[in-house]
């Protein structure tokens, strides 16, 4: 018995771009790309019809965009996988996609061996993600400090100036003509420290400061 | 004419229950509110009248007095119908005044609610019930013998067809004539030859027009109705016009300005006489009268007329020479009308500015002004090569200006009309300054909004077209990298292939630049998060972002504009600062955004002009968002640029505004 071929259907509106994938993937045997769509009304119409395993899809798309295009195609056909293969290395857009239900992110500068992995990753009920888009994603993670949890606000160096005087007990008035700026300056800068430090007085101001070591 | 329509319904609404208004007493005996409500409707206060209407209508329905519950819903139905343009409401309570008459069997009443279902219908645009209603109300009046009552329902008839059948309303409003006459209805009488007045006047027949006005004023004298009588005037003043009678025209309107009590009318009257005096050229006495119009129509708030009266106002101020008034005028005239839509009104602003400009300039002779501007040239001109052009241009007006009031102390002796002239330069230096600015704004916007759609056009080009060839080329170089056997060719095909990867990566960080994909996508903040994120991974730097209270989802041009600046001064903390640690926050205030970035760099002299691309292109943006940018840095300690923007609603709108 004959093994089952895994279909594609390939969605993207340069012409060139599905030549490269069909060249691409001309020597796997058990991958065969059954139609392409230029458009996202296109690849809407032929999938009433076929019954493709794998949706390869472009972000960046004439009529619709890819990322819509993915929720609307997981909406109607759950079983259907999604591959999103774009130009777009932003982690906002691997991320948003995700969301929107795809089960793979590859950039469109891919190699041949890692198309074909995706797509049979995908198929066998997995998520793949590029070893580029996992690096992408890794960064991010590692650089930002969660918002949540363990987030030390971070002020200028005037705020600093004014902030060690208010920790001095020097007035509004003394802070702005020690460091020569007008008081309203002064009074800007105190708002921006409460704003930042999630204080509503300079009691409050003081006790963060200390607690985020901005002040000894 | 809709002040006259207006006026006339309200007419109609008092005069028509055929309740004379002394019987107010008789009423307060049996329904305190609706003696109320006649006084609120003297006075027209419209909230209070309803209110009034509506205990009145809810107490009778307590009480089931039937007869004043039909009276109070025939009131609301009134109400709604004169009053506010309700016809739904009107319809609805002219129906419940009409079931509660039938049922008591007050024909007379039953009759006049029928008649308001019929003007219901006509508004709500279904004209065969309404003359259904109207036939029946007729039959009805001719039925008990109130022949008299007809002549109010023809005038109702002939206000609802009037849209329609122009001269089957010409039909009605004779019959109502006529039939006021016969019965001896005056003030139905008098409503009807104002309004066949407007026929004939519109038809171009002045001499029948004469015939109805000379009857209106008569009734309208016996009346002791000053309204009516202004009215009558005023159209005698039309007619006039048409036959070219100027002493007549002004003549009639000041009997109608001297005989009306009310304030509006009064206005209305000016105004339409100072039309009438710019028609006729005489600029001067037409901005006199428009000056009292305006002062008038300021007194009783009346927007919509002062628009008129500034519309009719800029012609005569210009012709008489007065340019500088004309400018003011013109200025409050824009402020009324929405600027942004109306271009033709700009085009005459920008005329008026430019003629202004020109008699400034003719008074410029005087020597001292010449060694004046010279001096300014002279400190300009050190400065000018690092300002940007609007900076120059705020200048050279400026000293313009000052050289004017200059000239002006030299003329003006006394220190009462020296302190009346600065002021006057004061205030005109401002519009002078805002217009310029508002120009000023205009091109930076279209030049910005231009630049970014073309830049947009050709990012995506780039990203998506040219970036989907690079990616098939690699591909393709993959495929033959498999089929050929020979491994000095692989080494080949694989350098091409990091080549092509290169060149690839290459294009898509041009594209981003060129238009951030993720700004128009998920907004500034994450667009501004992606681009630290690069920078932190692609160069040396470390750049903290942190926002606070950040929660406005920014019009995009805006978004666009805030994310160019902030990319601008990263790039040039990097770049020209050396900066090794960056500093980028964003703080949301009630009223203003504000953006820091601080940098360790190598810092800078900030009394030094500054130079480059970058930041005229920052200073153009800034403009264009109405922000402010201040700049801290020493020389070896850093920096720290903080900018301040309005916040969309807070942002005034482009146009030559009052405020300095």
């Amino acid at each position: 018995m004959m093994k089952k071929m895994i279909e594609l259907l390939v969605v993207d509106d340069h012409k060139i771009v599905i030549n490269g994938i069909k060249l691409a993937l001309k020597d796997q045997r058990e991958i065969q790309i059954i139609d392409y769509a230029l458009s996202a009304e296109d690849a809407l119409k032929k999938l009433t019809n076929l019954k493709p395993d794998i949706v390869l899809l472009d972000i960046q798309l004439p009529d619709m965009d890819g990322l819509d295009l993915c929720k609307e195609i997981k909406k109607r056909y759950p079983q259907v996988r999604i591959i999103g293969i774009t130009t777009f290395t932003e982690v906002s857009f691997i991320a948003e996609m995700l969301r929107n239900g795809a089960d793979g992110y590859l950039f469109k500068d891919t190699s041949e061996k890692e198309l074909a992995e995706a797509i049979k990753t995908v198929y066998y009920g997995n998520q793949y993600l590029s070893q580029e888009v996992n690096r992408k994603l890794v960064d991010q993670a590692l650089q930002k400090p969660s918002r949540r949890t363990g987030f030390i606000p971070k002020i200028t160096r005037r705020e600093q100036e004014v902030l060690n005087l208010i920790a001095a007990e020097h007035t509004t008035q003394e802070i702005a003509d020690q460091l020569f700026l007008s008081v309203s300056t002064v009074e800007k800068h105190r708002m921006n420290l409460c704003i930042k430090l999630e204080a509503r007085n300079s009691v409050g101001l003081l006790k963060k400061a200390i607690k985020f070591g901005l002040i000894s | 004419m809709k002040w006259f329509r207006y006026s006339l319904l309200v007419f109609l609404m008092l005069g028509l229950e055929g309740v004379p208004r002394a019987q107010v007493n008789e009423f307060y005996q049996d329904s305190l509110h609706l003696a109320l409500s006649y006084g609120a409707a003297d006075s027209l206060d419209q909230e209070a009248l309803l209110e009034h209407l509506m205990q009145g209508i809810g107490q009778s329905r307590d009480l089931q007095q039937d007869y004043w519950h039909a009276r109070f819903a025939l009131r609301i139905a009134l109400y709604y119908g004169v009053l506010t343009g309700r016809p739904d409401s009107l319809y609805k309570y002219s129906l419940e005044a009409r079931e509660k008459f039938r049922a008591i069997g007050r024909q007379l009443e039953e009759a006049r609610a029928m008649m308001f279902l019929g003007i219901a219908e006509f508004q709500l645009g279904h004209e065969e019930p309404a003359m259904q209603w109207y036939t029946a109300a007729g039959d009805l009046y001719q039925e008990i013998g109130a022949d008299s009552l007809l002549a109010s329902l023809y005038i109702n008839i002939g206000h609802s067809i009037k849209e329609v059948d122009y001269p089957l309303y010409i039909e009605y409003l004779k019959k109502a004539n006529s039939l006021s006459r016969q019965f001896n209805e005056p003030r139905q009488e008098a409503i009807t030859c104002l309004g066949l007045t407007d026929v004939y006047l519109e038809k171009n027949d002045p001499d029948s027009a004469k015939i109805y006005i000379d009857r209106a004023i008569i009734l309208s004298r016996e009346l002791d109705d000053s309204q009516l009588l202004s009215y009558s005037y005023r159209n005698l003043a039309i007619t006039e016009k048409s036959k070219n009678n100027r002493v007549g025209v002004v003549q009639n309107y000041q009997s109608a300005i001297n005989s009306t009590k009310n304030l509006r009318d009064k206005a209305i009257f000016y105004t339409q006489l100072g039309e009438y005096y710019s028609d006729i050229e005489w600029h001067h006495s037409a901005d006199s009268v428009l000056q009292i119009a305006e002062s008038l129509a300021r007194e009783i708030g009346a927007s919509q007329l002062l628009e008129l009266i500034y519309g009719a106002w800029r012609r005569p101020l210009e012709k008489s020479g007065q340019l500088k008034q004309a400018l003011a005028i013109s200025n409050l005239y824009i402020d009324l009308k929405d600027s942004l839509h109306n271009e033709n009104v700009r085009a005459t602003v920008a005329e008026l500015t430019s003629k202004y400009e020109i008699e400034l300039k003719e008074k410029e002779n005087s020597k001292l002004l010449a060694t004046n501007i010279q001096q300014e040239l002279d400190i300009t001109k050190l400065n000018l090569a690092n300002r940007n052009r609007l900076f120059l241009i705020l200048i050279l007006s400026a000293f313009i200006i000052s050289g004017w009031l200059f000239y002006l102390n030299r003329q003006k002796s006394s220190q009462q009309k020296l302190k009346i002239a600065q002021q006057d330069a004061h205030i005109q230096k401002q519009q002078l300054l805002a217009i310029q600015k508002d120009q000023e704004l205009v091109a930076i916007k279209s030049i910005v909004q231009g630049q970014e759609q073309e830049r947009g056009r050709i990012a995506k080009e780039l990203h998506d077209g040219l970036g989907g060839i690079f990616s098939t080329i690699k591909l393709s170089l993959d495929h033959i990298t498999k089929k050929s056997e020979r491994l000095d060719e692989h080494q080949s095909i694989a350098h091409s292939r990091s080549l092509v990867d290169k060149a690839g990566k290459e294009l898509r960080r041009i594209a981003q630049n060129m238009m951030p994909s993720t700004l128009s996508k998920f907004g500034l903040l994450v667009a501004v998060e992606d681009l630290v994120d690069e920078m932190n991974i692609q160069s040396q730097v470390e750049v903290s972002f942190q926002h606070y209270q950040v929660d406005l989802e920014f019009p995009e041009d805006m978004s666009l504009s805030i994310y160019r600046i902030i990319q601008e001064l990263l790039h040039n903390a990097v770049k020209h600062a050396e900066a090794t640690e960056i500093l980028l926050q964003m703080v949301q205030h009630d009223n203003h955004l504000e953006i820091v970035v601080e940098d360790n760099g190598k810092g800078f002299d900030v009394s030094e002009p500054r130079q480059g691309a970058g930041l005229l292109n920052v200073e153009s943006r800034l403009i264009y968002l109405n922000a402010n940018m201040k700049i801290e840095s020493e020389k070896g300690n850093g920096a720290s640029i903080s900018l301040e923007l309005p916040l969309p609603d807070t942002i005034p709108e482009i146009s030559a505004g009052q405020e300095p």
